[in-house]
């Protein structure tokens, strides 16, 4: 029987024949036991996205319930529908402009060079671990004003959020503590921040004004918990996703050692192939109409932008990776209001971190038996990639962005 | 053919130019605007693409 199990690491493991089974028998799945609708047909996933009147992000967009004393994403603008939403997002959203974030590239090299340099003798490193968690960790630390010392533990604790037990549903203990723990941290840090303002965004969100009123702390405190989760975790799951697929496919590692110029054409079919974010919740208000079904009110949605771009209604030979294909119409970042407020920064990150990747260890080769995957029931990559590879004593130059 | 930019909602991710660069600019302010107004019916395949494309919806079309 045809069954949709976000909890299921069966399924986690390669979701992409059951979301394949969905497009064609069950474009409006119902699973009765968890209680949700799914979409996974790309018109279906994208007019989900639009619809912003019908299908609301104000109970989050996880199927998990909140966690209580917590400030997780149910409180930020993540959550949130017009006219707040915008509102609240507009406090920030002028600062993660492509324009305004390619000013960081310089800042963003000399990161991934300063991590590279740590592991690059040894010939061996754990890509996850060493290279792909801690560089987006300490991008958006820098901009959040969370300090060095404390970014290993941030990033413990965003792992241990969203890790699910297989087959079970909601949120296990430990998960919930880490919301907890994050919120805790986030606190202590608005309160140095109003004590001593420093340049950081922390300090800025404290001095932003809303309707000629300063945002509450439990905003602030909102905010940062949501960027440290979506700005961090993704990014981290996108350069490991990047890295593996590439060295699944031996024509696109050739093709990509031979013109650095495909790095972009790499991070996009990347997004598309196997998407960091593989499904979002909505909440139906009012009513929604899907397949000739007027789905009720409060009933839950899952928007499946793992199986949209695989969808072979858009995309020709879907599961094949191709780092030459137009990707462009995948559904990674999502579509209209909600589209990725961090969509800019998470490709400079991306298009740095794989161009000093090729650089410096392009003969890369994983060790599959220390893959450890990430069971969550959005994020889809690895907690653990074990690599070797010969480190490259010639530098190679970097392309120019376009 | 009326091209409408919402102005609250576009972020200055430039998809539009990049798809029609003889219709849309974005402006240092980080935000798209219409290098002609009204533009060329014949541009009307590209401008289309561009509303699809556009990752905040904030391009609409009007006849």
């Amino acid at each position: 029987m045809l069954q949709l199990d976000p909890y299921a690491w069966e399924f986690h493991e390669d979701p992409y024949p059951t979301y394949r089974r969905l497009r064609d028998e069950a474009p409006l799945y119902r699973n009765e036991r968890l209680g949700f609708w799914a979409l996974s047909r790309h018109d279906d996933v994208l007019a989900g996205f639009k619809d912003t009147a019908h299908l609301s992000n104000a109970d989050g967009v996880s199927l998990d319930r909140a966690v209580d004393g917590a400030a997780s994403d149910r409180a930020s603008f993540l959550a949130m529908d017009p006219p707040r939403h915008d509102e609240m997002r507009g406090l920030v959203a002028r600062g993660f402009t492509p324009k305004r974030v390619a000013d960081l590239e310089p800042h963003i090299r000399a990161i991934a060079t300063a991590h590279i340099d740590r592991f690059i003798e040894r010939a061996e490193c754990d890509f996850i671990r060493e290279f792909a968690g801690p560089l987006p960790m300490d991008v958006v630390s820098e901009l959040l004003g969370v300090p060095g010392e404390d970014r290993d533990r941030l990033r413990a604790l965003a792992e241990t959020l969203l890790h699910r037990k297989d087959g079970i549903a909601g949120i296990p203990p430990a998960a919930a503590d880490a919301a907890r723990s994050i919120t805790a941290y986030f606190r202590d840090l608005v309160v140095a921040r109003r004590r001593q303002p420093s340049g950081d965004l922390a300090s800025a969100l404290l001095a932003a004004e809303l309707d000629s009123a300063r945002l509450s702390e439990r905003d602030v405190i909102a905010f940062l918990f949501l960027m440290i989760i979506a700005g961090n975790e993704t990014t981290t799951k996108l350069l490991g996703n990047a890295l593996y697929w590439l060295w699944r496919n031996p024509a696109a590692r050739d093709a990509v050692r031979a013109d650095p110029g495909l790095v972009p054409g790499w991070i996009e079919e990347t997004l598309r192939y196997d998407s960091s974010t593989q499904m979002l919740a909505r909440t139906v208000r009012g009513g929604v109409a899907f397949h000739g079904r007027t789905l009720p009110d409060g009933d839950r949605v899952l928007l499946l932008v793992g199986a949209a771009n695989r969808d072979e209604r858009v995309f020709a030979d879907p599961d094949r990776f191709d780092v030459r294909r137009d990707a462009s119409a995948h559904l990674a970042f999502g579509r209209g209001t909600h589209f990725c407020m961090g969509a800019a920064l998470a490709r400079l990150e991306a298009r740095v971190a794989l161009e000093e990747v090729q650089r410096r260890f392009a003969d890369f080769e994983i060790e599959p038996s220390g893959l450890v995957r990430v069971h969550s029931i959005n994020v889809r990559g690895y907690a653990a990639m074990p690599i070797r590879f010969t480190p490259c004593t010639i530098t190679r130059s970097i392309p120019r962005s376009a | 053919m009326r091209v409408v930019i919402d102005e609250t909602l576009c972020e200055g991710n430039a998809e539009c130019m990049k798809i029609a660069p003889e219709v849309f600019v974005v402006g240092d302010d980080d935000r798209a605007r219409l290098v002609v107004d009204p533009p060329p019916e014949a541009l009307r395949a590209r401008i289309e693409a561009a509303v699809r494309r556009c990752p905040r919806q904030a391009i609409a079309l009007r006849e």
